[in-house]
């Protein structure tokens, strides 16, 4: 159970942080809005009883994604341009486009039955690891590949080319 | 009383923000940030519809286990995102994504 109040503080949170994640012109202000959202989300996970993927979005996310975006960000911001525009002019297709997708959702959402965030389990942790180990055993070893495939892809992109 | 249908609402806003960032950023990074706040939706998404399964075992804690592999595509993306980034930065010193016509004929 959560209390509303929560529900719609957290709620507040994300959105008014994803909204200033979109729109602010300071790339590396956005980034730290971006922060904001990650914890509204961890959270938001909370809320929904799940206390491990709250941890997992506490480091991963605003630890560890955080950390490498604002370092993206600090290398690749030399010359600081005010005067440019920081965002194309798709803004008049996009903007309707974004609006008729969420009314669309809407009004799918609209029939779903009414069930409350109820606590399932005593030990969800326990469940989830045996589930991770036993039902979806072989993509949990895919995604270890997965990333060792993007670490060396990660290198071999960004080295710098030598000249032989 | 907080439901379900609350949490896809909020949910749905957040992709549709985040959409939105990534239509519109001209930087590249902003373009990153802005998939990642559509993860984030879906994430959510997963967590909260996996409450209509609170009866079966192993489809409730599916929902809740898939975010992890969600989080795990997330940061390789990154990675390899922010190497694309850093490559377009060496060549053109910029890293706007309209400057990215290398292969533009």
């Amino acid at each position: 159970m959560i209390h509303p109040v929560a529900f719609y503080a957290l709620a507040a949170v994300v959105i008014l942080c994803a909204l200033l994640v979109v729109s602010v012109r300071n790339i590396f202000h956005a980034g730290l809005f971006l922060i904001g959202t990650f914890l509204g989300v961890a959270g938001l996970y909370v809320s929904l009883q799940n206390f491990f993927l709250a941890a997992v979005q506490l480091l991963v996310y605003s630890g560890a994604i955080a950390v490498l975006i604002l370092f993206g960000i600090m290398m690749t911001q030399r010359y600081w341009s005010e005067k440019q525009p920081s965002h194309n002019r798709l803004g008049i297709v996009a903007l309707p486009l974004c609006g008729g997708l969420f009314w669309l959702l809407i009004q799918a959402y609209s029939h779903l039955p009414q069930t409350q965030i109820v606590p399932v389990m005593e030990n969800m942790i326990h469940g989830m690891g045996v589930v991770l180990m036993q039902v979806y055993v072989v993509p949990f070893e895919i995604i270890s590949v997965v990333l060792l495939a993007a670490m060396i892809g990660a290198i071999a992109i960004g080295k710098e080319k030598e000249e032989s | 009383m907080i439901t379900v249908w609350h949490y896809a609402i909020l949910s749905a806003l957040l992709f549709v923000i985040g959409l939105y960032g990534a239509l519109t950023r001209r930087n590249a990074i902003s373009v990153l940030m802005s998939v990642e706040l559509m993860f984030n939706a879906a994430n959510i998404n997963f967590v909260a519809f996996s409450y209509y399964f609170k009866n079966e075992n192993v489809a409730f804690l599916a929902g809740q286990v898939f975010p992890l592999f969600v989080i795990a595509i997330a940061a390789s993306e990154v990675t390899v995102g922010l190497a694309l980034a850093l490559a377009l930065y060496r060549n053109r010193s910029v890293v706007n994504l309209d400057s990215a016509d290398i292969l533009r004929g």
